[in-house]
């Protein structure tokens, strides 16, 4: 028979896995933690830090940077080396590839094998190299990813304004723009457009260059298209400011996905820095205080984003946002 | 029931009503004073919040008229807030540039004042107005209200009534008060000169001693009647004798009393708020359910609803007939306790469940100790009760559940609405725990008991009743479907497709009125249809009418077609129920004069519980392949048949064997 004895401890117990999933250890000495940057702090590293804190898990950063040049991080790993830290973590695919080395090809000597890593900012881990699935690395590391899924931002286009075309323009030589244009043509029928596409030419060097990019904007508004997506793509953001005022010319909104052109896009939809940071922050948690292997965390990236909506492009274009967006929307004004 | 207890009820229940009704009447007031300005404040708020987002707007420089889809922000406000008519947004002009407006009310244009409370907030930018918000809210929500409220307090204080009657009643069966009704029965006696001997009280305290006196006194006089006879009858005195005669008439000297059965009030209590606990659940429960069920083990989402009313019921139905030996072989009181508990665990497990199996754990477990109680309870009259005063022991049990169904479904659904369905619950198991406490407090523990144990129901028995056409189509075409329309329609059903529209007060309202009217109904049919020798028409009728009742579930707006069809079951159902009852036994006794009534009765309950179970299957099954109205009408359908076939059967039987069951108690 059920006692009440026995429920009482099935309800306790059933109270404590709604709390916190970790008991922190009180009073212990602090963890070490080492930071290896691009260009020194985000506001990755305080999400991360802010989370941390709030959990009240005391640590101890030490905090490096390589300055934009990822031949500095071998260096800095002589300094991990010499500090034994409990956890490493790594911002950016170029730094978290020369502190971890490819999944296929990570070397005892060079790289950091035997200590727990977390990387963030990675836009594409697989394709990098990085680890082989998100759901595992398969060693020592997780971490977390910053591209919002092509799905979501889609949604949000049409939120704005219905299309049922879309245009895209792009690097052919890059890999990840070659890979998310992919992706497209497959939600197309799914989602209910039609996709009409445009690639930067390359010279005989096999190098894109930006100078047709009006013309090529313009073939896509005459195909049809009421949106034009900007990838996470380099060559792309690099030429902005030849693509941009050619669209709006043409009345033809712009949508990214990176916070870096949120100034030429009407709107963007990007991973918040910060919450990136505390997501990383909950991977560390799982690593240190709850002792779980990081072979065992899978690789993710946030489930919400955060919309902004390039109110003066707006006004010029006189296509407004929907009034119920602005509850929800950060709004970038003059 | 006696003058003394009359008195004292009636006088306990009159401080009660009328306290209740004053507090009723200050908790209404100021309930009035406290509501509609807060209905009023509530829409000055969201007004406020559309012109806070048409402000933000106009201060990014988008004017008022360029508002995009301003129509989805205002429908959603509608969709949030039942109580609102519409929400329109107007330019500095006064032109309407967005409005939402609900169902059959045609927004600002035609809005008068008399009707509506309407409130606006300004749109301004930088100090300068751009526009107005503005919320409408009919009259008539308020009036609904404040007319809501009262129908709660009354159905509380008609609820508390009948819940002060059961427990004033009980607590006549303690020690102190039976001494005092003791001593009280004795007064009016000897008042009236009648000086038979009472049963023995036994007691401590003044009042006993006071009984004590009484009874030695009526012994001592009744001794001396005797002694002054026999001197009367030696000395051959012929006029003292014909005036001790004339005394002993007068005063019921040689007289013994016919004792009455024992006192069984005790267990009305506990079976009284053990059953109130489960029937609180029946307007949340459905929707409840629903609210865990995915599609499981192939199952479609209305059968996984279905399933826990099925297996409950299943649990209950199958599990009597082993539950009556094991019940009294542990003796009643304490299985009547050990099912309370269990109960009381699984209504507890049931509001915290966090999914579907632990969900059905928990009401497997309350199904067990439901039918514990059900099955002890009903022992412990039987066991007490010489056969001529079991009827009404049996009744003193069917009516403490009727209360039960009564009171149950409206508390339920005001605690639900209140305070949530998972407090529901956990209000059911309290009172599943009372029910404990009053049987460990009332019920005289009987430990296990020797000698022969009622045999359970047979499969021979019911190979045997079942091959008979006549039983056949009045078990499996009356009583069978009868209690499938009961639990399939209105305990899964309907208070599921009520959910959506209305709270679960207001489900428990309609539902209280099958008790309602199976209370009034039941009581005068069964008078009714023994003198008129009708049963086989009552039956047939009550089928006929049950069948019919479906009809307004779809004729009326809701929820008056829900409340007229349940309404019409508790009629149509009080009507059949008592004849048909009879009618198995008489038939039984005619076509099979060698099985026991008990066998008989046996064979009958177990079908009519199997349709409690087969019910929800049946209606879920229906549901999930074609429609909910298709269900409601399959089942009608099936108990029209059902009764129609009884008819039939009556009519070509043997014109003995009806006389005979007409005329058997007639």
């Amino acid at each position: 028979m059920i006692t009440r004895r026995t429920l009482l401890v099935t309800g306790a117990a059933g109270a404590a896995s709604l709390t916190a999933p970790y008991i922190v250890r009180a009073a212990d000495k602090p963890f070490t933690i080492f930071e290896i940057t691009y260009r020194g702090e985000t506001d990755v590293e305080r999400g991360f830090r802010d989370y941390l804190d709030q959990r009240g898990i005391p640590v101890n950063i030490i905090h490096r940077s390589a300055d934009l040049d990822p031949s500095r991080v071998p260096a800095i790993l002589e300094e991990v080396r010499a500090a034994k830290p409990d956890l490493v973590y790594t911002w950016g695919t170029p730094v978290t590839l020369a502190t971890f080395g490819r999944f296929d090809d990570a070397d005892d000597g060079t790289h950091i094998t035997d200590i727990p890593g977390v990387f963030t900012m990675v836009s594409t881990p697989e394709k990098a190299g990085v680890v082989e699935t998100r759901a595992t690395s398969g060693r020592n590391i997780t971490g977390t990813s910053h591209v919002v899924p092509p799905e979501p931002q889609l949604r949000a286009m049409q939120a704005y304004q219905a299309f049922d075309t879309l245009g895209v323009l792009y690097t052919p030589t890059e890999p990840n723009s070659v890979a998310i244009v992919a992706e497209l043509r497959e939600l197309g029928p799914v989602m209910g457009f039609k996709l009409v596409e445009a690639t930067f030419p390359l010279d005989g060097d096999g190098k894109p260059h930006a100078d047709t990019a009006p013309e090529l904007v313009a073939g896509l508004a005459e195909q049809g298209a009421q949106w034009l997506y900007y990838l996470p793509d380099t060559f792309l953001s690099q030429n902005i400011d030849k693509v941009a005022p050619a669209a709006t010319a043409l009345r033809l909104p712009g949508f990214s996905a990176v916070e870096l052109l949120q100034k030429d896009a009407l709107i963007s939809l990007v991973s918040r820095y910060y919450s990136l940071g505390q997501l990383n922050g909950y991977k560390a948690e799982q690593i240190l205080v709850g002792k779980v292997p990081p072979q065992d965390i899978p690789i993710e990236t946030l489930q919400r984003f955060a919309l902004i909506i390039n109110m003066p492009l707006a006004k010029k274009l006189e296509l407004y946002p929907p009034l119920g967006m602005l509850s929800y929307a950060n709004v970038l004004t003059d | 029931m006696r003058r003394f207890d009359l008195v004292i009820v009636s006088f306990v229940t009159a401080i009660l009503v009328l306290g209740l009704m004053l507090i009723s009447w200050h908790t209404v007031r100021s309930a009035e004073e406290v509501l509609l300005p807060a209905l009023d404040s509530k829409a000055q708020s969201v007004a406020g919040s559309i012109a806070g987002l048409g402000s933000e707007a106009v201060e990014y420089g988008i004017p008022v008229d360029r508002f995009v889809q301003a129509e989805d922000v205002l429908r959603a406000v509608l969709d949030e807030n039942r109580d609102f008519a519409f929400a329109t947004i107007f330019n500095a002009d006064g032109d309407i540039i967005a409005q939402a407006a609900r169902g059959n009310a045609g927004g600002f244009d035609g809005a008068t004042e008399d009707d509506y409370i309407m409130v606006s907030a300004p749109i301004e930018a930088g100090g300068v107005l751009a526009g107005d918000a503005m919320i409408g809210t009919p009259r008539a929500v308020g009036e609904r209200l404040v007319r809501d409220l009262w129908i709660d307090v009354a159905v509380l204080l008609l609820v508390s009534v009948l819940v002060t009657l059961e427990l004033t009643a009980f607590a006549f069966t303690l020690p102190s008060a039976l001494i005092l009704r003791g001593l009280t029965q004795r007064l009016e006696a000897l008042r009236r000169g009648d000086v038979r001997p009472h049963p023995e009280l036994t007691g401590r305290g003044p009042l006993a001693e006071e009984v004590t006196v009484v009874d030695e006194e009526i012994v001592r006089m009744r001794e001396e009647h005797r002694t002054l006879r026999e001197r009367a009858e030696e000395a051959g005195d012929r006029e003292a004798l014909e005036t001790l005669e004339r005394l002993s008439a007068r005063h019921r000297l040689s007289e013994r009393r016919e004792l009455p059965p024992v006192n069984l009030a005790a267990v009305r209590a506990p079976i009284f708020l053990f059953f109130f606990a489960e029937e609180m659940t029946r307007p949340f429960l459905p929707s409840y359910i629903a609210t865990y069920a995915r599609p499981m083990l192939g199952l479609s989402v209305e059968l996984v609803i279905a399933l826990p009313i099925i297996i409950f019921m299943a649990i209950v139905a199958l599990t009597q007939p082993t539950l009556n030996g094991w019940t009294e072989r542990l003796g009643r009181a304490r299985s009547l306790r050990t099912g309370a508990l269990l109960a009381c665990f699984g209504y507890f497990g049931t509001g915290f469940a966090e999914s579907m199996v632990e969900l059905i754990a928990a009401r497997t477990l309350t199904a067990t100790g439901f039918a514990i109680v059900f099955v002890s309870a009903q022992g412990f009259i039987v066991d007490r009760t010489a056969p001529a005063h079991r009827a009404r022991g049996i009744g003193l049990f069917v009516s403490a559940i009727m209360a039960a169904m009564l009171c149950g479904p409206p508390i339920g659904g005001i605690v639900a609405d209140r305070l949530g369905d998972a407090t529901a619950f956990t209000v059911s198991a309290v009172m599943a725990l009372v029910a404990y406490v009053c049987a460990l407090v009332a019920l005289p523990s009987d430990g296990p008991r020797g000698g022969e144990v009622r045999r359970s129901v047979r499969m021979s028995d019911v190979r045997r009743v079942l091959a008979q056409p006549l039983m056949v189509s009045l078990l499996v075409g009356c009583a069978l479907p009868s209690k499938m329309l009961l639990i399939g329609l209105c305990f899964y059903i309907l208070p599921l497709s009520l959910a959506g529209q209305f709270e679960p007060a207001v489900i428990g309202r309609v539902l209280m009125l099958y008790g309602l009217a199976m209370l009034v109904i039941v009581p005068a049919v069964s008078r009714w249809s023994d003198q008129a020798s009708l049963r086989m028409s009552f039956v047939v009728l009550g089928g006929i009418a049950s069948a019919l009742s479906v009809a307004h579930f779809f004729i009326w707006p809701q929820p008056w077609g829900a409340a007229l069809m349940v309404l019409q079951i508790g009629i149509a159902q009080g009507i059949s129920t008592t004849p048909q009852s009879a009618l198995v036994g008489e038939i039984g006794k005619q076509i099979l004069p060698d099985l026991s009534e008990g066998g008989i009765y046996g064979v009958f309950r177990l079908v009519e519980r199997m349709g409690t179970a087969l019910g929800p299957l049946f209606v879920g099954l229906v549901w999930s392949f074609a429609s909910l109205e298709l269900a409601m009408v399959a089942t009608a359908l099936l108990v029209a048949c059902g009764a129609l076939t009884f008819a039939l059967s009556w009519w070509v039987a043997p014109d003995g064997l009806k006389h005979t069951a007409r005329g058997a108690q007639g």
